[in-house]
């Protein structure tokens, strides 16, 4: 192989070389992908070349290997345009279909051209392989028109892009390429069109191998300046495709760069719609302009609330964060928009917000229920305490009576015991005294059992309850019991106690304590209605038929108004002195009896006397 | 003894009355007990009374009527009042004219110091028929 054939050889590699590095460095990136378009024209054109840079190779073989690479040479300056767009992000001209018309019309036309005989017509042995000649027609010429005009152009879209950048990068990225491609652009220019167009063949035709200049400062650019590793548009699409939240990436000058597929599904645009225009197009105007000069200086905004505007001009809440993106060296390349669809928010915080009305309603409904329960309990203890006082103040007024009651058995006892200690004293104790002391101590027993009695059913009528728990019992003994305790007050007033129990009378379920409060009640009404003496008659019998027992309590006192028997079972309602009565009696009594399902009735006459009748639902019977 | 000495005891409580009977009867006075002022009225019609125990609460007729009853057939019977606890009675009572009154329950020594004092201090008593 002769060297000029091994260097297009070694070129060739090189490039291919290139052309892998390029596309495994970021194959997604639109910018790698057209690199490696770039240059793998250069990779079919050195290729090409060795076959005619040996004489061994026919005239015809070199014809036929100049016809094929004839497609890099042609295309070069298109790829050449189409990569500096991309890489000087000129989106809207990349956007339209037309630019691909232009760009590439040429080079198939060039190509055809080439093909068909009105560019490269001739070759010519040399000592290094073939020589060509370009033909007279006017193809050649504006091939050279054409490949010249997008070089230049290409060159001054890097020129331009690198002086308008503000970034030191993309700056130090451009002067490289700039340099390197005007150096190729006249190196090769000179070795392939003019030294060829001037009939100087003694210098091989060299520009696919000194375009390594050019293509080596872009690769020099992507491994020393980064261009083509990183870049905010591929870390946008690799990473944040997926992301369920619209992103949009925008470049310092409010251009869109990229956008996820969640702002498409909710804009309705096409991805290449929006690329490339102001983000305020699809931002319902507002305030950005001020929230923008905001984040240049706080770097990051978050909450602010605008409007999205879809592609059918529907206004979508949202809630946007937005944030400088910088590269290594600390240069903004973009800005990271994160929008939050409100709607979604919205509807979860009504839900949330629902829930939470309901689970308040709940707690509200647990608490009020709680509530309930605490006074209920209350109202029990509160209950329980008033019928404990009213008892109380029931036996406050016995006080007088018991005492009597006590005192005169408790006499007896003293009096007894005494009178037997003064007969041991004597000397002689006969026969007869001793009868006497045994009939004494029979009197004291008696005595001492009566004072028992009485206090137990003292007792046994003050004490609270401990359980109100219903117990079948003798209405008749009840009644006994308490007339024993208070029987003495009504005997002092001159007022006659007569009982009618019926001997069949059915026994009632109930808190004997709780009722007999409740006959209590009923007799000390009737004592102190009944001052200057009079008759009190308590009778207890079935009522027929009913299983119900009733318990009438009839007096000759003074009766009660009409008017008052209105109020008779209201707490606190008396007609008696304030230190005689607290007015509880009758509304506990009342309380007491509904408590035993029962029910008390009061009838009166005003002067004649008054009939409590206590009706109770009857066991066993 | 003192079997000349006639006593009367007004109280509507067996045990009183049995207690009276057996200490004063022991110490040879002559006892009349009877349960209520209307008993005791005819009584103290029929023979005099040196003392007479009256008890302040008893049915049909308290004591203060009682003692009313007995004062106006009686006026030199020596009238004690017993009760059985401090009442506006009892204060009436010696008001009205009783001697004094004796609080249940009592030792049987102030029964028998109070016979003997209004013994001691009626030299001559009289008899109403």
């Amino acid at each position: 192989m002769s060297l000029l054939a091994l260097l297009h050889f070694l070129s060739f590699f090189i490039y291919l070389y290139m052309f892998w590095f390029v596309l495994y460095k970021n194959p997604k990136a639109l910018l790698n992908r057209v690199c490696a378009m770039l240059i793998f024209c250069f990779v079919i054109w050195t290729f090409g070349a060795i076959f005619i840079s040996e004489v061994i190779y026919s005239k015809n073989t070199a014809r036929l290997a100049m016809n094929l690479y004839s497609i890099g040479w042609c295309s070069f300056a298109a790829f050449s345009v189409w990569f500096d767009l991309v890489f000087a992000k000129k989106e809207k001209i990349l956007k339209k279909k037309i630019t691909y018309v232009w760009l590439f019309l040429p080079a198939i036309l060039f190509t055809y051209k080439q093909w068909t005989g009105f560019l490269i017509v001739d070759f010519i042995s040399q000592p290094y392989g073939w020589s060509y000649t370009w033909s007279k027609s006017i193809w050649h010429l504006l091939f050279y028109a054409y490949y010249s005009l997008y070089m230049l152009y290409a060159v001054y879209l890097v020129f331009d892009f690198g002086r308008k950048t503000k970034r030191l990068r993309e700056k130090k990225q451009a002067k490289i390429m700039v340099t390197t491609s005007l150096i190729a652009l006249n190196l090769g220019s000179l070795s392939n069109v003019l030294l060829q167009e001037l009939n100087i063949h003694r210098v091989p035709a060299l520009a696919d191998v000194l375009s390594l200049i050019w293509l080596g400062g872009i690769v020099y650019a992507i491994t020393r300046y980064g261009l083509m590793t990183i870049s905010p548009e591929t870390a946008a699409e690799n990473i944040l495709a997926t992301m369920d939240d619209s992103l949009i990436l925008i470049d310092p000058d409010s251009r869109i760069i990229t956008v996820n597929q969640a702002t498409l599904d909710l804009l309705g645009y096409k991805k290449q719609e929006l690329i490339g225009s102001s983000v305020t197009t699809i931002l319902s105007d507002g305030d950005y302009a001020e929230r923008l000069k905001e984040l240049m200086q706080k770097g990051t905004i978050r909450d602010y609330n605008t409007f999205y505007r879809t592609s059918s001009k529907e206004k979508i809440p949202i809630s946007l964060f937005m944030s400088l993106l910088k590269d290594k060296a600390g240069e903004l390349a973009g800005i990271v928009c994160i929008a939050r669809d409100m709607r979604e928010i919205r509807r979860l915080l009504q839900k949330e917000k629902e829930l939470a009305v309901t689970a308040a309603a709940a707690e509200v409904e647990r608490r009020r229920a709680t509530e309930l329960e605490r006074l209920n309990q209350d109202l029990k203890e509160a209950q329980a305490q008033l019928v404990q006082s009213a008892k109380m103040a029931a036996v406050g007024q016995l006080g007088a009576g018991v005492a009597h009651e006590l005192n005169n058995p408790l006499g007896g006892i003293l009096g007894y015991a005494q009178f037997m200690l003064e007969k041991l004293k004597k000397p002689e104790f006969s026969p007869e005294d001793f009868q006497s002391c045994a009939k004494y101590i029979e009197s004291i027993e008696r005595e001492s059992n009566r004072c028992k009695g009485i206090v137990e059913n003292l007792l046994k009528f003050s004490r609270r309850p401990i359980s109100a728990k219903h117990e079948p019992l003798d209405i008749g003994e009840a009644l006994q019991e308490t007339l024993s305790i208070i029987g003495h007050q009504l005997k002092l007033k001159d007022i006659a106690v007569s009982t009618d129990i019926k001997p069949d009378l059915a026994k009632v379920a109930g808190v004997t304590n709780q009722l007999q409060q409740v006959f209590a009640n009923i007799i000390l009404n009737a004592q102190q209605a009944t001052p200057e003496g009079g008759q009190l008659k308590i009778t207890a019998k079935n009522i027929a038929d009913t299983h119900k027992v009733e318990i009438d309590f009839v007096d000759s006192g003074c009766g009660i108004s009409e008017e008052n028997l209105l109020h008779i079972f209201e707490p606190f309602f008396t007609t008696k002195q304030k230190d005689k009565g607290t007015g509880l009696g009758l509304s506990v009594s009342y309380q007491i009896i509904q408590e035993h399902k029962g029910n008390i009735e009061i009838k009166s006459q005003p002067g004649k006397g008054t009939t409590v009748i206590v009706i109770l639902p009857a066991i066993n019977k | 003894m003192h079997a000349d000495i006639h006593i009367l005891v007004v109280d509507d409580e067996e045990v009183m009355r049995r207690l009276f009977t057996d200490i004063l009867q022991d110490q040879g006075y002559n006892v009349t007990v009877v349960c209520n002022g209307e008993e005791a009225q005819g009584k103290i019609k029929d023979k005099f009374f040196d003392v007479a125990f009256i008890d302040v609460h008893m049915p049909v007729m308290n004591g203060i009527q009682t003692l009313h009853v007995i004062r106006k057939i009686s006026p030199d019977t020596a009238i004690v009042m017993m009760d059985s606890f401090p009442d506006v009675l009892s204060e009436e009572a010696e008001k009205q004219g009783a001697v004094t009154c004796i609080h249940k329950p009592f030792n049987i020594k102030e029964v028998t110091e109070v016979i003997e004092k209004t013994i001691a201090g009626k030299k001559h008593p009289k008899v109403k028929e």
